[in-house]
């Protein structure tokens, strides 16, 4: 066997994970359209990026009347297309942290030259389940309490305290979306940041969210330049 | 028994980009039957870890040979480690501009060999990769001489070479990284420096290492080979 087989011929895997609330009170104003159209936009974006320092790998865990892998962690630029959520049902976020922390810890799945992963979780509720023993199985696993966690609030009803406590980044410890307009800015930011993170010179640092002003200066035109 | 060593660096493409030197050393010495080689990597984002590196593995030697067999392993991590804070401060270099990895392993002609290491890098045998651990999260975690303080951030350990168990090497995670089968790349170099010659692996491990499959891949490798002579 040549010693060149032995060589992992591409680049270090760099892992996004949303964990994401989908239960009913996603139907209400606009909130599930939003999340459904922020991911597809940034599959697209992700799907596009330069592949040579990391590979960016995403998975969707929901968790809507049941939890479940909407799409397992696949590299970008190979999905194709992800199926609409639909908003129904209770909110099982202990069954999605246990789906989450079985991918995280799974070396098969992610392997140890991966880059830190970056776990992002969206709520608009209180959940329905016992998640807490799940829930602090994994903000307290090895693995994930590497990974660069984020979390979103949308609306008035979210546990923020609860979302707060998964976030593990000091300056961003929980962002808030009241409308779908800012579920989309939202993602918009973590879209530009993991793609500037994974052609930065150390994507294994925590990566910062950086939010982008999505009003047009007066000066600037509204082309697609 | 004798043994044989072979050692190959090869300077990683950023470095050669931004006209800076091989943060990666590697050095050997066999005296009296006993033998030793030590290889350290320079941590990157550090100006001078290039001279902590070269330091780190000169000092290694000698303290690994001027000492007893039986030292303990943390009388002898401590020797270096002293040494090299002391070499540093006669240049006057701090310690944290200098920081960087170290693997040793060192041995006997019966075979019996030990090693430490502080930091990432891979030492395997052909039976044992002595650097996997349950607790391996993800890639990158470093520390290094000049971060670490604490005896239990180094793995030591020993082992015994034998026809069953014909070598050891040592390489940077500038290749370990990249290698996901480490034992069976370890395993498939020794058996070809078995049966061709260790000048041959070295050749075909120079070639390899020049033109390294992983895209955009910017460190420094280094590895060094261990192999009973037959």
């Amino acid at each position: 066997m040549s010693l060149k087989k032995f060589v992992v011929n591409k680049a270090r895997p760099l892992p996004v994970i949303i964990l994401a609330d989908t239960s009913g009170s996603m139907s209400i104003n606009g909130k599930i359209d939003a999340l459904n159209l922020s991911i597809k936009d940034m599959i697209s974006s992700f799907a596009s990026e330069s592949r040579l320092r990391a590979e960016i790998h995403l998975s969707v865990v929901t968790f809507g009347s049941k939890a479940a892998t909407h799409l397992p962690l696949t590299p970008a630029h190979q999905i194709e297309q992800i199926e609409n959520f639909v908003a129904q049902g209770t909110t099982p976020l202990g069954a999605a942290c246990t789906i989450v922390k079985d991918m995280i810890e799974d070396k098969e799945c992610i392997p140890s030259r991966a880059y830190r992963p970056i776990i992002i979780l969206v709520s608009d509720g209180y959940p329905t389940d016992d998640y807490k023993n799940a829930f602090d199985a994994l903000i307290n696993s090895d693995r994930a309490q590497k990974a660069t966690r984020f979390a979103l609030s949308i609306g008035n009803d979210a546990d923020n305290d609860l979302l707060e406590s998964f976030g593990n980044d000091v300056e961003a410890p929980l962002l808030f979306a009241h409308n779908a307009a800012e579920i989309a800015h939202f993602f918009r930011a973590v879209t530009m940041s993991v793609a500037n993170h994974s052609k930065s010179q150390k994507p294994n640092e925590p990566m910062k969210l950086e939010f982008v002003n999505d009003e047009l200066a007066d000066d600037d035109l509204d082309i697609p330049l | 028994m004798n043994f044989s060593i072979s050692k190959t660096s090869v300077i990683g493409p950023a470095h050669l980009d931004l006209d800076l030197p091989n943060q990666d050393a590697v050095a050997s010495k066999k005296r009296n039957g006993r033998w030793v080689v030590a290889v350290a990597d320079g941590m990157g984002s550090r100006s001078l870890s290039h001279v902590g590196s070269k330091l780190a593995t000169n000092l290694a030697v000698s303290c690994c040979l001027d000492n007893s067999e039986d030292v303990s392993a943390k009388e002898l991590i401590t020797d270096i480690y002293t040494q090299w804070l002391t070499g540093l401060n006669e240049i006057n270099i701090e310690p944290n501009d200098a920081v960087t990895t170290l693997m040793v392993t060192w041995g006997n002609s019966k075979g019996d060999y030990r090693y430490i290491q502080l930091g990432d890098g891979v030492i395997c045998s052909s039976n044992d990769n002595h650097s996997v651990s349950e607790d391996e999260l993800f890639s990158n975690e470093t520390t290094g001489l000049g971060l670490s303080k604490k005896l239990s951030d180094w793995r030591t350990g020993r082992g015994k070479l034998d026809k069953a168990n014909i070598g050891l090497i040592l390489m940077t995670d500038g290749i370990s990284e990249d290698i996901e089968d480490q034992l069976g790349f370890c395993n498939s170099i020794l058996k070809r420096a078995q049966k061709a010659s260790l000048r041959a692996v070295k050749k075909n491990l120079k070639g390899l290492l020049h033109n390294w499959p992983t895209p955009h891949h910017t460190d420094d490798k280094t590895i060094a080979v261990v192999l009973i002579n037959e």
